[in-house]
């Protein structure tokens, strides 16, 4: 402010000066000398005060960083824990208490190591979880439940993994309608069968069934199954009273029987 | 289909468990259900009846699974096995040795009287689980000639997806007869199937002996033979391992392919009750 001011009082003293006198004197070239010096005083201080605000801004940027950098690290370590703790560690217990590594168990550590090493970041885990792990996981969530969920895969070949994750969450839908509406003691079957270039899934519960017509499809059957229609599936769902129900997903749409 | 119909007149059960709990529990809920459970016994051998639907356990002292199974196909029974524990290896050798079906112990009472239902009404009870293990021993072990035929196939692919037997017949057009028929096809296959890359006796012996801790030297002298001819029963069984284990890298030891297989079978460690007892005994 004080060197605005300066600035506006140096300025008109020159321009006066030179008016009065008509040719070149020593007073005006003394007072331009005066102004230039205080605009220069101006400039530098008005970029100090900048280049103390920048600062602060800058700081203050560094310390957001660094409590993102926390949680982050927070959560990493959360999700190493769970890992480690619920998925790691029952195998390497097993075999320390001297269980033979047997059919199931080579494929749950085969299954198990490719997610860690997924997780740390080793291409070698694949890209993104496989579709009889997303199926697994499903399932694996409605057992821990009580639900008695037998379970038949045969996955040669993953689907294109929007279309896994689609079909993984119309069969947790079609699960928990069978949670929801059937007996959750009784028995359930998924069934699922994947080449790559087609898959079938079948949910199959044996519970009090419902009269098709009579029932308003929810928001599970136009969102959830909707999902797998947007990407070119189809979800046919059969039930009659006393008959259980029965969720088959194919896709891609065309090129099945629909028949059975 | 939740009313279970019993066209025959076998709702006279007998349940084998070594555990009497496990045992009187399947039969409290059966006589539930309007079966009538004849008796609970805990060993093959206490069974007096012939004839009967045999709800049999798989881990029984003193016999294999597929032993105990044997013991009661051979005196008539009609056996349902059931087991909690029983590796996939195992379940096909019970359906060799002459169950009718295999019951997952964890599954819902339903399950145990859909399987009685259907092996008194089609002489066999296939649940999802049992015709997966049958296509896929089918792919390890084909038969060299007659092997499955389209029918039987699209049966066994059918009770794959949860349907049961009374569903897999209508879908197929199948009158019950018709339908008994192909049941009864795909078990002789699938029991044929199961001499394919089998351990020779010996083998067996040596697999049981390696299970249970015993080392080379140690199992030459058991067996009196040379240390080895040890190395050569063990060459053997890793190649029929390998054979019926596509996914084992060749890699594998000899002696940990027989403490594997020991371990999937069901082939037990010697232990006091039964020195020797294998499955395939």
């Amino acid at each position: 402010m004080v060197g605005v001011l300066a600035f506006g009082a140096l300025t008109a003293t020159w321009t006066t000066l030179a008016l009065l006198s008509g040719g070149l004197q020593v007073e005006p070239m003394l007072v331009s000398l005066g102004l230039w010096y205080t605009l220069t005083l101006f400039i530098a201080s008005e970029s100090q005060d900048m280049a103390q605000l920048a600062g602060a801004a800058v700081r203050s940027h560094d310390k957001l960083a660094e409590r993102l950098r926390e949680v982050d690290l927070a959560r990493e370590r959360e999700l190493a824990f769970r890992e480690i703790h619920a998925r790691l560690l029952p195998i390497v217990d097993a075999v320390a208490a001297g269980a033979t590594m047997s059919g199931p168990w080579t494929a749950l550590a085969a299954r198990e190591a490719a997610r860690a090493r997924r997780l740390i970041g080793d291409g070698r885990g694949g890209l993104g979880p496989g579709f009889a792990d997303l199926l697994s996981d499903v399932r694996d969530t409605f057992a821990e439940a009580g639900m008695a969920v037998s379970a038949v895969f045969r996955i040669l070949a993953d689907p294109p993994a929007e279309i896994g994750e689609a079909v993984a969450y119309a069969v947790r839908e079609a699960l928990t309608n069978v949670l929801k509406h059937a007996d959750p003691r009784g028995e359930v079957h998924l069934f699922a069968e994947s080449t790559g270039e087609q898959l079938e899934v079948v949910v199959r519960d044996r519970g009090p069934g419902f009269e098709p017509g009579a029932v308003v499809p929810g928001c599970g059957f136009a969102r959830t199954y909707g999902a797998v229609r947007r990407l070119g599936g189809t979800v046919d769902v059969r039930s009659a009273p006393g008959a259980g129900t029965k969720v088959r997903i194919l896709w891609p749409a065309a090129g099945w029987e629909l028949a059975s | 289909m939740t009313s279970l119909q019993i066209r025959g007149s076998h709702r006279v059960v007998t349940i084998v468990d070594d555990h009497p709990i496990t045992g009187t529990g399947i039969a409290a809920q059966l006589r539930q259900q309007g079966f009538d459970v004849a008796a609970v016994v805990t060993a093959v051998e206490m069974l007096d009846a012939t004839g009967d639907m045999v709800v049999c356990d798989l881990r029984l002292p003193g016999r294999s699974g597929p032993d105990a199974v044997a013991f009661l196909a051979q005196r008539g029974c009609r056996v349902l096995a059931t087991s909690g524990v029983a590796g996939q290896e195992e379940i096909l050798d019970v359906v060799a040795a002459g169950a009718c079906g295999f019951v997952c112990k964890t599954a819902p009472i339903s399950a145990f009287i859909r399987a009685i239902r259907d092996v008194t009404n089609y002489s066999y009870f296939v649940s999802a689980g049992l015709a997966h293990l049958i296509l896929a021993d089918a792919e390890l072990r084909p038969l060299r000639a007659g092997d499955f035929d389209d029918l039987e196939r699209a049966t066994l692919r059918q009770f794959e997806r949860g349907d049961d037997a009374d569903e897999v017949a209508a879908n197929l057009g199948l009158a019950d007869d018709a339908f008994t028929g192909v049941l009864s096809s795909i078990w002789d296959r699938a029991v044929a199937r199961r001499a394919r890359f089998r351990p020779s006796p010996r083998e067996r012996q040596l697999m049981s002996l390696v299970a249970g801790g015993c080392t080379h030297k140690e199992a030459a002298a058991q067996m009196s033979i040379a240390v080895m001819t040890v190395s050569g029963y063990l060459k053997s069984v890793k190649e029929k391992y390998l054979a019926t284990h596509p996914h084992v890298p060749g890699s594998v030891s000899p002696l940990t392919a027989a403490r594997r297989w020991a371990e999937e079978t069901g082939t037990r460690p010697i232990g006091s009750k039964r020195p020797g007892a294998g499955i395939w005994s």
